[in-house]
């Protein structure tokens, strides 16, 4: 239908192109930072905090990397601010709270009554219980099912694993990692 | 502390240091390319917060001097020790009480002067404000002399490039810590805030003490599927542009990966194995250097200062700094174990650091300028003894090419009730800093006293000859650090400022 109006001038800051293949052209995200990071992954690993993750066995990870890990420490440290990411200290801090909570419920699940990894406390360990093993880490971790293209890629690891002789309590804390420390699971 | 290197290098490094040194002068001059990485030279700003006041310090003024010294700042006779061959005067005050607080304060400053006057260079400013925050920041960025870039992030960019942590921050929350204002400064020279000095090391890798330590090519299968999964799923195509996520797999698909391959975290830890800390039964080790510098510094587990120096020589040692910035801050820090509180008072040399730091010179002056200053001079000789025993090349000790500057807020104000020992002060723009190095003018005041006002005043700044008519700004000695450093400065606009270096 016409309008009669004119069509508007091309400004000088005109809106970059839509990008193809569904990226977001903002592309805004934020790191969830230790406090949503930690509750999250008591809730995904059936943990208490106190369990999650301890350094040297007493500093909890959540207190001893608190600012890499996007946290702040107003009173004693004078960081009233999340600091930006910059450091290769926040990845780490990253791989190593995540890899002690993954660690943590997989010797619990490998000792008593198992939360997540009991597809991988039987006797055998095939592609259904890999399958099976794919679900329930991107249901705890990511609050969403796999794709056929995840689960395809976790069945062939934990294959993989199994073939070097990797003991299934390893192979689930080393998946759980993988997916754990994955971006989706960082940021929001 | 004995060198660990030998007296003919020490010797050939006398002789040839200097050469060593100027070489990169004289290369700049003829306009070579050159790497200043390969060549470097080492900051440290030890943050004196609350305002380091220089006259009760190495500038003090003594009564007989002073016309109206019943109201003025100024030290009886006995209390101002002069130091043969320099220029320096030393503090030895003592006290009963820190104002209020029943701890107890006997502090000479003679010894470490006598041990230390020939690399220390005294200079004076006045400065452009009374702000906490903003003068600290002025006093790193010379009032934003320099598209508003600080003297850490200058040092860092000039000469670490090839550092894993080019600019490390172990005191936090200052305005001294502060990130400049230039958006084009390379990424790689914005410091780092290492907010425990103790665990930090554990942040710079990501298996080691972990239950998966003696499985790093598992953990590199684990993360090569974490590679896979994030290419498979729909987040890793929608923020396909997201430059934090960017950052993110950069730092640890790569800047993490050169951490662990370097094992930084061994060079870096320094607690003893213990109990407490069993690091043996976490399959980690402490650093070769970790009970060197635990003797220099003995109570680093207590305070923070001590384990902020010693993770600050570790880091300059170890080639991974260029600029350490730590320091006293704000925040009080006691010895519990010593016992005394609700019992009279804290015992000789349990109290660190005062509440609010230099700034109880509001309570007490004299008293918490004398505490402080203490700190100050106990944890720059420590570092210079660790520096000046660890070689870094060619006979020469990392301590000959280090500049460590004593920053402050700001002075002190000078006047005081008639005849009251006990006064407090408020904030003055009028001071002065030191500079501890072999690379400045040692055994040098750049500039003066007043005895008659207790002001300081400065000097020419080609000729360094002290000037009774002029006042120093902070964009002077920004340049003159930067000059003793041997930073390029060229079409920075800085004022030249050769007084304040050697050679």
């Amino acid at each position: 239908m016409a309008c009669g109006c004119s069509s508007p001038e091309p400004s000088a800051e005109a809106p970059a192109p839509l990008p193809t293949g569904g990226e977001s052209r903002k592309a805004r995200v934020r790191f969830k930072g230790i406090d949503r990071l930690q509750n999250d992954l008591v809730q995904a690993l059936a943990l208490p905090p106190s369990e999650l993750c301890t350094e040297l066995g007493s500093a909890p990870c959540a207190a001893a990397h608190r600012i890499a890990l996007g946290g702040v420490m107003p009173y004693d440290r004078g960081i009233h601010e999340p600091l930006p990411i910059r450091s290769v200290s926040s990845p780490a801090a990253v791989d190593r709270l995540v890899l002690f909570a993954c660690a943590r419920r997989a010797e619990l699940d490998f000792s008593s009554n198992p939360a997540l990894f009991g597809d991988l406390t039987g006797p055998a360990v095939g592609d259904e219980e890999a399958r099976r093993l794919a679900r329930k880490l991107h249901n705890a971790l990511l609050r969403r099912d796999e794709t056929p293209e995840e689960q395809a890629e976790i069945v062939a690891f934990v294959a993989q694993q199994k073939a070097k002789g990797v003991a299934p309590r390893d192979i689930a804390t080393l998946s759980c990692y993988a997916l754990g420390t994955s971006v989706e699971a960082l940021f929001y | 502390m004995t060198p660990r290197f030998s007296r003919r290098s020490a010797l050939k490094a006398a002789l040839g240091g200097a050469a060593l040194a100027g070489s990169g002068l004289i290369a700049q001059r003829k306009g070579r390319a050159e790497d200043p990485s390969e060549d470097p030279r080492f900051l440290i700003v030890l943050t004196a917060a609350g305002g380091a006041s220089i006259i009760d310090s190495v500038l003090a003024v003594r009564a007989s001097e002073c016309p109206d010294a019943a109201r003025l700042n100024v030290f009886p006779d006995e209390q101002v020790t002069a130091i043969d061959g320099s220029p320096f005067r030393a503090v030895n005050y003592k006290s009963k009480k820190v104002g209020p607080l029943p701890y107890a304060v006997d502090v000479d400053q003679a010894p470490f002067l006598k041990k230390h006057a020939a690399d220390l260079m005294a200079v004076t400013w006045t400065t452009t404000s009374v702000n906490h925050a903003v003068g600290e920041r002025r006093s790193i960025t010379g009032n934003e002399a320099w598209r508003g870039r600080t003297l850490q992030e200058l040092v860092a960019a000039h000469y670490g490039k090839k550092s894993l942590l080019p600019n490390a921050h172990l005191v936090a929350g200052l305005g001294f810590n502060e990130p400049g204002s230039d958006t084009t400064l390379p990424d790689f020279a914005m410091g780092e805030v290492v907010a425990d000095p103790l665990l930090w090391p554990l942040s710079l890798h990501g298996t080691k003490g972990t239950p998966l330590r003696d499985k790093a090519d598992l953990v590199a299968d684990a993360r090569a599927l974490r590679g896979r999964l994030e290419g498979a799923s729909e987040l890793g195509r929608v923020y396909r542009n997201s430059a934090l996520l960017n950052r993110w797999r950069e730092l640890r698909d790569q800047r993490l990966i050169s951490f662990e391959q370097a094992s930084v975290i061994d060079r870096l830890l320094f607690l003893p194995d213990s109990p407490q800390h069993p690091l043996q039964a976490f399959g980690l080790q402490a650093s070769p250097d970790a009970q060197r510098v635990r003797d220099a510094f003995p109570d680093f587990d207590r305070d923070p200062l001590d384990a902020q120096a010693a993770l600050a020589f570790l880091l300059l040692k170890q080639r991974l700094s260029v600029s350490v910035t730590l320091g006293l801050n704000f925040e009080l820090a006691y010895n519990e174990a010593a016992g005394g509180l609700g019992k009279g008072g804290l015992p000789p040399g349990a109290l660190f650091n005062l509440p609010i730091g230099f700034d109880f010179s509001h309570q007490s002056h004299r008293a918490a300028q004398a505490l402080m200053w203490n700190r100050v001079f106990k944890v720059v000789e420590g570092l210079i003894s660790l520096l000046k025993s660890e070689e870094f090349a060619g006979g020469q000790s990392f301590w000959d090419r280090t500049l460590l500057y004593v920053a402050t807020d700001f002075g002190r104000t000078k006047d005081r009730v008639e005849n009251d020992e006990g006064f407090g002060s408020g904030h003055d723009l009028n001071n002065g800093v030191l500079m501890f190095s072999p690379l400045v003018q040692g055994n040098k005041v750049l500039g003066g006293v007043d005895p008659k006002t207790c002001l300081t005043y400065g000097f020419d700044p080609i000729s360094g000859a002290p000037d009774p008519g002029r006042t120093m700004n902070e964009a002077q000695i920004f340049s003159g650090i930067l000059g003793a450093l041997r930073v390029d400065t060229t079409s920075s606009g800085l004022p030249d400022v050769p007084a304040m270096r050697k050679g």
